[in-house]
């Protein structure tokens, strides 16, 4: 009887445990399918949970950001390899220098034209040191624009938040880069560019055209680099720095220039094809 | 249907099927409910502890672990401080979960007295996710230890016609080593992988004590009661924290067994099951709760064990002076490190000297 018993109260116990396995949730089969590289199924259903719950999910967040970046195409440790030894290695860091332009009337030809060579000077080292970092199509910056609205939306006192800040770097710097490239539409981006490349493939209205999105992703990039690095207690990084300064003193040139007689692109065009031709 | 909507963000998961240093061949097949077997002419005991009982004084040498090489170097790499973000990325292509456990163990037995020794112990889970922004959770803890163990038997008490009453208390000095760390590519910049890794150095004595009652006849039940890691009934607040958790082993943990033992005409077995329980009986751990069927015929025993999380089929067969047990399992881990269900072989390795 005692065995019988016995028996009996452990296959009660087996069926108890067959029932007692944990489901797999909605964000542990985003997460593995986010792992498998399927973007666009992880992203669906990130979004219904996010919907949910908009406010809570910081790590969810990063998790449908990275799907979006995914679907975008970029590569992010390949932009990793290529942003790290031009940004956080300070050490290796080579300031490209703004040069004090002889005159200082922002509206004298001259003066532009000097600036504007001054200027791609510091764009050719930009885009020789960043070569290797990976291009964004046209098509996919609105993803890459939702990417970053995830990010940004992480709650500072979060401790998803540096990690969230990182990745803002990365696609803000990206951004940066491919505002930047496209204003050289026949340049060569297979070869290592050198001035003369880069100034006759300058086209000054798709830069004028740019300027505004150029400045506006390369703050961001500066901004989410010093706080990334003053919370590691490390240094400005020159090259970063260089490039958004000079793009900033470029702007107030070319504001200040908006009703002057000669406009900017004409004194640019005019340089490239003095250069060029 | 997948919609089972999670209302916080990631919270930590235990990282199962470990062989802690205490753990012997016969406690990992039977998923802890028989830590060790002992023979008598009538009936197979389950001792409540990994302890031998000799005659002679004997020295034996044991090794256990989980037979998977390649996680075992890429998780010890994390101590020797030879990796680094590349490193990740080309394990990421790989395997995105590994998971070493193992220990080797020298002890010398005089009758119901066990000195041990365990010069190395390892348990350690790594889980790289999101291929876009690839990061790393890891939580390994190595260590050595030094155990004294007796087991008390009282064959005249209250209930001695029903059975044994035996107590168990074992003490030890452990020096344990741990590395838990949540990192990212970009969180990483600028530094080493390994310098983002917290380490922790942690020398305690601690102990154990085991009750049982052991029938002395067929069919009856036999009930043992332990109480693990009795100094540790702090509660480790980071260790919930983490992603992958490896600590929570090493915290105070109980254990209720009861289990049948039967004699048949060719062999014996014992039929059984294990009831885990985290702090002094407080928290039951339903997942780890099994039950076990183990048969012996003479040199050869064999395991059949179930748990939510983990089936497993073993034998160990037992030499002159040479015990080897190898284990075969189809084992789940947290959603969190692997949806899909692993196989995984253990191996067991006993010389007497």
């Amino acid at each position: 009887m005692i065995k019988w018993c016995w028996f009996l109260l452990n296959f009660i116990f087996l069926f108890s445990c067959r029932t007692i396995s944990k489901p797999v949730s909605s964000r542990e089969y985003a997460v593995e399918l986010l792992n498998q590289r399927k973007y666009a199924e992880a992203s669906n259903i990130f979004k219904q949970i996010l919907s949910q719950d908009p406010d809570q999910q910081n790590d969810t967040k990063i998790l449908l950001a990275s799907a979006y970046i995914g679907e975008a195409g970029l590569d992010i440790v390949a932009a990793f390899s290529a942003l790290k030894p031009f940004i956080f290695d300070t050490n290796k860091n080579t300031r490209l220098a703004i040069k004090n332009i002889e005159g200082k009337n922002v509206n004298d030809p001259d003066f532009i034209k000097n600036y504007f060579l001054n200027y791609l000077e510091i764009v050719t080292e930009i885009v020789r040191l960043t070569q290797a970092f990976p291009n964004i199509a046209l098509d996919n910056r609105p993803k890459i624009i939702e990417a970053l609205l995830l990010v940004e939306s992480v709650k500072i006192d979060n401790p998803y938040f540096l990690r969230a800040r990182g990745l803002s770097l990365m696609l803000n710097f990206s951004q940066t880069l491919s505002y930047l490239r496209e204003v050289f539409p026949t340049l060569d981006h297979e070869q290592m560019p050198t001035f003369a490349n880069i100034i006759c493939s300058f086209e000054p209205l798709i830069f004028l055209g740019n300027l505004e999105d150029l400045l506006k992703y390369s703050r961001r990039s500066v901004e989410d680099y010093l706080f990334i690095q003053e919370s590691k207690g490390k240094n400005i990084s020159k090259n970063l720095d260089s490039l958004n300064a000079a793009t900033e003193k470029f702007n107030v040139i070319i504001d200040a220039n908006r009703d002057a007689v000669v406009k900017t692109d004409v004194v640019l065009n005019n340089t490239k094809k003095y250069f060029c031709e | 249907m997948w919609l089972i909507f999670y209302n916080q963000d990631a919270a930590s998961e235990l990282l199962n099927h470990i062989i802690t240093p205490t753990d012997g061949t016969s406690g990992i097949q039977s998923q802890g409910m028989c830590p060790s077997i002992y023979e008598t002419n009538h009936r197979l005991i389950c001792l409540m502890d990994n302890y031998n009982i000799a005659n002679d004084v004997s020295v034996q040498v044991d090794i256990n672990i989980k037979a998977n090489e390649n996680d075992f170097v890429e998780i010890n790499r994390f101590y020797s401080k030879k990796t680094d973000q590349s490193h990740l990325e080309n394990l990421f292509k790989e395997n995105s979960f590994l998971q070493t456990t193992g220990h080797i163990t020298v002890k010398t037995i005089y009758r119901k007295t066990e000195i041990a020794l365990v010069p190395a112990y390892l348990v350690g889970g790594l889980k790289i996710s999101n291929p876009v922004l690839p990061t790393l959770n890891i939580s390994a803890v190595r260590g050595s230890l030094f155990r004294i163990s007796h087991y008390f038997i009282f064959r005249k008490w209250l209930a001695a016609h029903y059975g044994e009453l035996v107590l168990a208390p074992r003490i030890w000095y452990s020096n344990q080593e741990s590395i838990n760390g949540d990192v990212d590519l970009v969180g990483t910049a600028g530094k080493s992988l390994i310098s983002q890794l917290e380490k922790e150095n942690n020398k305690k004595i601690d102990g154990s004590v085991a009750i049982g009652i052991e029938s002395k006849h067929s069919y009856y039940p036999s009930v043992n009661l332990k109480i693990e890691n009795l100094a540790q009934e702090k509660k480790c607040i980071e260790c919930e924290q983490r992603f992958i958790d490896v600590e929570k082993h090493f915290q105070m943990r109980a254990n209720a067994s009861i289990y049948v033992s039967v004699t048949h005409a060719i062999g014996k077995s014992i039929f059984g099951t294990n009831l885990p329980f985290w702090g002094p009986y407080t928290e039951f751990d339903k997942d780890k709760q099994s039950i076990n069927y183990i048969y012996s015929l003479s040199k050869l025993n064999s395991f059949l064990s179930y748990s939510p999380l983990m089936y497993s089929f073993g034998f160990t067969f037992s030499g002159e002076s040479i015990t080897i047990g190898i284990q075969y399992s189809d084992e789940k881990q947290a959603n969190q490190f692997s949806i899909n269900r692993m196989k995984q072989t253990y191996v067991s390795t006993s010389y007497n000297l």
